[in-house]
């Protein structure tokens, strides 16, 4: 049986300047950082020529790359966005649960982080987060939980209320 | 901050809230999510301007009606809905998938009706006002019908046509020219078909006459036979429709037939149709070819020339059969036109752009007696996915290996990926195991065989191992035995032991790795 190569290492850097080192497959968890290497010879892959992530600051990043390892092996996403969207929202594996177990401003620093890398697993389970944050709460009790000023007129609020009447339990 | 999330995050995140819809596999069985409402997008809407703005539209995305559970419908969610959605139609453009389920011929839609022949253009066209206008002349509204009519970017429908007058496999269509015609003779579909049919004098000559007209021939006057003809189709946008008739009885193809007219919808499935080689010869577009590349009928009546008639007018790469159980038939002789051998012969003919078959008689053949068997499916070169049960196919010689071999490597097509066996009565207990440990079926990868404990007894699926094949089980619910008549259509569990193949093991016999 062919030997496995030893796997390749890549450099990325943050918007703060600082530079990790990661497995190639690792980063390729990264729809864009994947791109971007079909397009640059392995001999411009350096620790000096660290391909820049420029929307990512150090300590998201960090955060990012600890997902990508403990997911480096799981199979292609699928492309079926209908079959995702009737996973149930509160399905997210226990690993994951914990990792997203932070505070919101760096949640939502991990989802935009993977929106930006084009990481679509790790976009999910963000988004999947929030929402069982959200599920069953009152308006009033998700603004109070995202800190949300509600900027409806009583007139707006009385249309709107008027509009789902019909979805109400009775 | 939530809040200042990029739109297109914050729709994902709330997409996640969307109503489900059911797959058509899942069936009838109650629960108490029938009729889910969008609780949680609605309090997102009420939170703030931004937050109203992406999930407005996500509310009415789907929407599932089901009078079935929700039976206090005139002071309930239906009832409201329907003043929200007439007072402002242009709510209805937000619906991609409905399930318009409301088999209530005694709720009172005229009013609804009333209100939208009144609103303004800008809100309803003047085509769907005509329509609702013929709709009434034809027979009464239903509330399905006007649904339907306020959501024109729909993809798939889930619709429930309680009579045989109900037209709306003509809207469907989305061809003025078909609308016409069908409206030019009000009264063409009261016919002989069901109890609830009106009597209607002048009518029954269009269908008594089936042997008058030549087999296959258009009886439409008009010109354009082809798809995508239809100006300003109102139903462009639909990929997928589900029809589902009746609860018993089983109503002409040709009530769904002009659906097939409709180019964009790729995906029907029907349940409780009649396809039989009558009820080809009263259809009017039979040298109309479909769009339509996967068929489900289920719990429908259909003999070879229906088979034929499905397949030389849709290039099919889906096909799924369920023969109805004896609850749909009017009498065990209308299911004796069934020749299993013409089929096979059709299949064999006209199949060959099928990727999948399932084909699936049990309950069918309690009460009907079917001649012969589908025969030899080796002809199928594209067919990589079998559901059915081995007495459909064949007669195998089961006492010698090499003989049931030989037998399995004609009838089944070459290039199958996976095959589902379901429990034969007297047949088929050895071929599981042939197939598992035969090398001429080295494009298999998934072998599924459905349990029948009872007559589990000469090889235990239970305990059966093969080298390269892991083992596992499921517990499905499968429509078998409705002899009591005590629940028609229902469904039984049943457990299916699957075999994969060992991808290694495979691929080192294929010299893929060393």
């Amino acid at each position: 049986m062919a030997e496995s190569k030893p796997a390749q290492k890549i450099w990325i850097r943050s918007n703060d300047d600082k530079t990790f080192e990661i497995d190639r497959d690792v980063g390729e968890r990264s729809v864009l950082i994947k791109n971007l290497l079909e397009d640059v010879g392995d001999a411009d892959l350096s620790e000096e020529n660290a391909i820049p992530i420029q929307n990512v600051n150090e300590t998201v990043l960090r955060k990012v790359i600890e997902w990508c390892e403990h997911h480096r092996n799981d199979p292609p996403a699928s492309q079926d966005e209908e079959s995702d969207a009737r996973k149930k929202t509160t399905e997210i594996e226990e690993w994951d649960q914990k990792f997203m177990q932070v505070d919101q401003e760096m949640l939502f620093e991990i989802i935009l982080a993977a929106n930006y890398l084009d990481i679509k697993a790790l976009l999910d389970v963000g988004c999947k987060t929030v929402a069982n944050m959200i599920k069953g709460k009152s308006p009033e009790e998700i603004r109070k939980t995202f800190n949300i000023t509600n900027d409806f007129s009583p007139e707006e609020e009385e249309q709107i209320r008027r509009e789902n009447e019909w979805a109400e339990d009775r | 901050m939530l809040s200042t999330l990029p739109t297109e995050i914050l729709h994902r995140i709330f997409k996640l809230f969307e109503t489900p819809f059911r797959s058509w596999e899942q069936g009838d069985e109650t629960s108490s999510e029938q009729c889910p409402r969008p609780h949680d997008l609605i309090a997102l809407s009420k939170v703030c301007h931004r937050f109203h703005a992406v999930a407005r539209p996500l509310i009415y995305r789907t929407l599932v009606f089901r009078s079935d559970v929700d039976l206090d419908l005139d002071d309930s969610f239906l009832d409201r809905f329907l003043h929200v959605i007439c007072a402002d139609p242009s709510i209805g453009l937000n619906i991609r998938r409905l399930h318009a389920g409301t088999p209530l011929s005694d709720f009172d839609v005229d009013h609804f009706a009333d209100k939208l022949l009144a609103a303004p253009e800008t809100t309803l066209d003047e085509r769907r006002k005509r329509w609702l206008e013929r709709w009434s002349k034809v027979g009464k509204h239903n509330v399905a019908q006007v649904l339907l009519l306020l959501a024109p970017q729909v993809r798939v429908l889930d619709y429930f046509q309680e009579l045989s007058e109900d037209c709306v496999s003509t809207y469907l269509s989305g061809r003025q020219d078909v609308e016409d015609e069908l409206f030019a003779t009000v009264g063409l579909f009261n016919n002989e078909d069901t109890d609830s049919d009106a009597a209607g004098s002048e009518t029954a000559s269009q269908d008594g006459d089936e042997d008058n007209q030549s087999d296959g021939a258009p009886a439409g006057q008009l010109q354009n036979r082809q798809l995508g003809l239809a100006s300003e189709n109102p139903m462009g946008l639909l990929r997928e429709v589900r029809l589902k008739y009746g609860s018993y009885m089983l109503l002409r193809m040709r009530h769904a037939e002009d659906i097939l007219l409709n180019p964009g919808i790729k995906i029907l499935r029907l349940e409780g149709f009649r396809w039989t080689k009558g009820d080809v010869r009263v259809m009017k577009w039979n040298d109309v070819v479909s769009n339509v590349t996967t068929l489900q009928l289920r719990n429908c009546l259909i003999d070879a020339r229906g088979l034929s008639n499905a397949l030389c007018r849709c290039r099919l790469r889906h096909l799924h059969i369920v023969l109805p159980t004896h609850s749909r038939l009017k009498s065990d002789r209308e299911g004796e036109g069934v020749d299993f051998d013409e089929m096979g012969a059709v299949l064999r003919r006209h199949g060959q752009s099928l990727e999948s078959l399932d084909f699936e008689s049990i309950a069918f053949r309690k009460q009907c007696r079917v001649n012969g068997y589908l025969g030899p499916l080796n002809v199928l070169s594209g067919l990589t996915s079998l559901k059915m049960s081995v007495e459909e196919l064949g007669q195998f010689n089961e006492e010698d290996e090499d003989e049931l071999k030989s037998g399995l490597r004609t009838f089944l097509p070459p290039a199958l990926e996976s095959i589902h066996i379901r429990p034969s009565k007297d047949t088929g207990r050895r071929v599981p195991r042939t197939l598992l440990v035969d090398e001429a079926f080295s494009t298999l990868q998934t072998v599924e065989v459905e349990v029948d404990d009872a007559n589990d007894n000469e090889i235990n699926l239970h305990n059966l191992k093969v080298s390269g094949w892991s083992k596992s089980s499921r517990s499905d619910m499968v429509c078998r035995d409705n002899e009591g008549e005590e629940e028609p259509d229902g469904l039984s569990p049943c457990t299916v032991a699957i075999f994969l193949r060992d991808v290694k093991v495979y691929q080192m016999a294929m010299g893929q790795i060393e």
